[in-house]
């Protein structure tokens, strides 16, 4: 229901405890710990502190390393579980005990060379087999040739060499070698698309009209520097090599999936150098003599004893002082509500947590919220999948705090979707004349009959929300000591809005007396005592008369943002009336497909009807968040509530990728969470 | 046929009101989608966890062409489209019909392109903060209101035109 009282702790020690202090602080969880030195740079202490690094190379070094290893190792993972499972991400489950020396317990430097060297040896591999698949491509036009690689090129008299040139050139090369050098031979060895591939003997003395001729139509010598024997050995040859290195790569991929099973305990170290590493650098935080230390932070008031006790128990050296909260002190906020409001705080942290001073609104407008929900939705069908399926994912989604909040909330607001569908008559938005008779006496609204009244429903729904606001901004103020203006200025709006609410009904309904006449004459005195109130006490404080009644009349004039306010929240009605209609014509198209199609109609139908509904709810899900947070934030929020608080985070042992069996230390660390 | 305005008679204004409406709220809704989706592309290329809030505040500037499909509907149900004889449909109820959709199909089409750009922005914040997908949401729908409150107002003039 609030906002968790802290005090403030300064706590002094000689140097000598403090990393045995940092280890004991980070397991218990206790303290949010602030920024002394940075506090203290700025007064006329500054001179005293010194300049420390806390050393975190090491932790730094071993995670490089374990990072390395696991992104090797994630390649070749086989991925199990689809969309979902990613949705919720993956945990490690391990004991506190295990997770303390797992630095003992996993080889890092030999999995790593391990690693390293396998991945080198793939890399090697992979480079090598690219090059095999280069030459088997430029070798296969080659194939027909029977002459060793070895051969070509000269001997005492002759030349032999290999090319290409465009095949159409073909006939004319040909015609004219045969036609001027006598002592040559022309060899088509293949041809594909765009190329001859050929094989040219001739006599060394006419190498330059040889030449000539060939360059004249394109000729590309080709050799191949490494090979010796004809290219159908040669290809044998890569092939066995390309098929010895496939061999090779599969023994390589064998022993990296071997190593997969580190994986689990490679995560825990990361996670437990990721401790290590905050244990360094929240000394940044630590002001520092010669031979002392000091930090400042915030312990929940009901911490204090118990942070005592765990201090004490280290060393009899640590000075220990406790502070309330001052008043120029932004002190960190921690929410508690009831077991039934907790999972609603994630609507609040959206918003931003309150000043410490605040009020926490979570148990407030989570009633609001769970009916705004509601009518958004508003069928019973779709209610109770809603229920079904975040009951569903509420069990898989055990160690995601926000997710399993996310599926409490859409119970609830499943379970008054299928309040407000029954009272509206909405069954998986079938039309209300096909339903039975049982079903039709439940209800009392037909919003499509009577579009009216549902939004007279829903202003009056919100007007309620907004005059809520008023009084729990009266509740504050009277807690916070400013009972005048708690009293008087929102005890004014209490009376003065409902008075005028009532004379705009009756103005706005011109025909006939809609509010009887009684009730509009004290409307009329509510609204009448109710503007004196409002212009005298809004600002109670002011100096002069003329600022008094001018701030008043300013205040008054800010009356009229109800107005608005309330317009808004008719969305409530077009959301609920969209989820209809939308439901409704995917009912009308199942039917149509149902009579049109033949034989097979009804389960065409069947497709239709559960893919559109299931599209149905998820659209109107979105806005059934959205639109009653909206609500919550700018209309309700906007009456008393300020926001801008940071959070409470205490200093403690955090688990990105884990979860502990033990129960003493995961309550601890849930605390913070 | 009975009488005309502007060449169109009650029946025909009738399908052109629930054509518009439908295609005005469809152009809002894909250009807001279009934009936002685009952008989404992009982080999801460096960071593909944020796809479940990049998912959803693209998809927020879909409710217009909801909505305008909704009117649509509303029309070529309460009035007959599908019998559609055309008579039953005077030309000055055609007209109102059309006039009534007015606010939804302008509207959807403006909001829903507005309501595209904010989802954009907030799908750079997200890129930046991760956690902030839910504030991108919330500033998203502060533009939807618009096409709420015309929505309404549609509903409840076509309702007006069928029973007066």
């Amino acid at each position: 229901m609030a906002v968790a009282k802290v005090e403030k702790v300064y706590l002094v020690a000689h140097d000598s405890v403090r990393e045995a202090l940092v280890e004991a602080l980070q397991k218990k969880g206790l303290v949010h710990i602030v920024n002394l030195r940075k506090e203290l740079s700025q007064t006329e202490l500054e001179e005293l502190i010194e300049e420390f690094e806390p050393d975190s190379k090491d932790a730094d070094f071993m995670l490089s390393r374990v990072n390395f290893v696991l992104d090797f190792l994630n390649k070749f993972l086989e991925k199990k579980g689809g969309f979902l499972s990613g949705l919720m991400g993956e945990k490690t489950e391990v004991e506190f005990s295990k997770f303390e020396r797992i630095r003992d317990k996993v080889d890092l430097d030999g999995i790593y060379e391990e690693c390293e060297s396998l991945e080198d040896r793939l890399n090697a591999i992979e480079t090598e087999l690219g090059k095999l698949e280069n030459v088997r491509e430029e070798l296969s036009p080659w194939m027909p040739l029977d002459i060793k690689f070895i051969d070509i090129g000269e001997t005492e008299k002759t030349i032999f060499a290999i090319g290409q040139f465009s095949h159409l050139n073909f006939d004319k090369v040909e015609r004219e070698l045969k036609d001027s050098v006598v002592e040559s031979s022309l060899d088509m060895i293949n041809k594909d698309s765009q190329f001859a591939y050929v094989l040219v003997i001739f006599h060394k003395e006419c190498s330059a009209e040889v030449n000539q001729i060939l360059s004249k139509y394109g000729f590309q010598p080709t050799s191949f520097a490494n090979l010796d024997d004809a290219p159908e050995e040669e290809a044998a040859e890569i092939a066995e090599r390309i098929c010895k290195l496939q061999e090779e790569k599969e023994a390589v991929v064998k022993k990296a999936k071997d190593l997969v099973s580190l994986r689990s305990n490679l995560i825990v170290l990361k996670d437990y150098l990721e401790n290590m590493k905050s244990r360094a650098m929240v000394q940044f935080n630590f002001a520092k003599t010669e031979r002392v230390f000091m930090l400042e932070g915030w312990v929940q008031g009901e911490d204090v004893a118990r942070f005592k006790d765990e201090v004490s128990k280290l060393s009899t050296e640590i000075d220990l002082t406790f502070a309330k909260p001052r008043e120029d002190d932004s002190p960190p906020v921690m929410l508690r509500n009831s077991k039934w409001f907790a999972p609603f705080e994630i609507v609040t942290k959206l918003y931003g947590f309150p000043k410490y001073e605040e009020l926490d609104p979570t148990a407030y407008f989570a009633p609001f919220f769970i009916i705004f929900f509601g009518i958004c939705i508003g069928d019973v069908g779709y209610g109770l999948i809603l229920v079904l399926a975040s009951l569903w994912l509420r069990k898989k989604f055990q160690t995601k705090e926000t997710m399993k909040n996310f599926m409490v909330l859409f119970i609830w607001g499943g379970l008054a979707s299928m309040i407000v569908g029954a009272l509206m008559g909405s069954w998986f938005t079938m039309e209300t004349e096909s339903l039975p008779s049982i079903l039709r006496k439940m209800i009392i609204l037909e919003p499509l009959k009577d579009p009216v009244t549902f939004l007279v429903f829903c202003f009056l729904f919100g007007f309620t929300h907004l005059l809520f606001g008023v009084v729990l901004e009266m509740y504050d103020n009277i807690r916070n000591g400013r009972w005048v203006e708690g009293v008087f200025r929102e005890g004014g709006k209490l009376i003065f809005l409902p008075g005028i609410a009532l004379l705009i009904v009756q103005m706005l309904s011109t025909g006939g007396e809609v509010i009887p006449a009684t009730l509009l004459s004290v409307a009329k005195w509510m609204a009448i005592i109710g503007v004196v109130l409002i212009v005298w006490f809004t600002e109670p404080g002011a100096k002069s008369i003329f600022g008094r009644i001018g701030n008043g009349v300013y205040g008054l004039y800010g009356m009229s943002s109800f107005i608005g306010d309330t317009i808004s929240y008719s969305r409530l009605m077009a959301l609920g009336l969209a989820t209809f209609l939308i439901g409704w014509g995917i009912n009308i198209i199942g039917g149509i497909a149902n009579d049109m199609i033949p034989f097979v109609g009804f389960v065409v139908m069947a497709i239709i009807l559960v893919i559109g509904h299931l599209f149905n709810l998820v659209i109107n899900l979105i806005s059934a968040f959205v639109h009653p947070a909206r609500l919550q934030y700018v209309e309700f929020f906007g009456k008393f509530f300020e926001g801008g608080g940071q959070p409470f985070k205490p200093f403690a042992i955090e688990a990105k990728d884990l979860v502990f069996k033990e129960s003493e230390l995961s309550k601890d660390t849930s605390a913070g969470g | 046929m009975g009488e005309t305005f502007l060449g169109f008679n009650g029946y025909q204004w009738a399908v052109f009101a629930a054509s518009l409406s439908v295609i005005f709220g469809g152009i809002g809704s894909c250009v807001g989608i279009a934009s936002a989706a685009k952008m989404s592309a992009g982080v999801l290329a460096e960071d593909p966890d944020k796809f479940g809030g990049l998912l959803v505040l693209s998809i927020l500037p879909g409710t217009q062409g909801i909505y305008g499909f909704i009117t649509g509907l509303l029309v070529v149900v309460f009035f007959g489209l599908l019998e559609g004889d055309g008579k039953s449909i005077v030309l000055a109820q055609g007209v109102r019909i059309f006039l009534g959709c007015l606010p939804v199909m302008i509207m959807c089409l403006v909001s829903g392109i507005f309501q595209g750009m904010v989802s954009t922005a907030g799908v750079s914040l997200v890129a930046k903060r991760g956690e902030a997908a839910g504030q991108g949401m919330i500033l998203s729908a502060l533009v939807e209101t618009y096409a709420v409150l015309s929505l309404v107002v549609s509903l409840f003039l076509i309702m007006a035109a069928q029973s007066g």
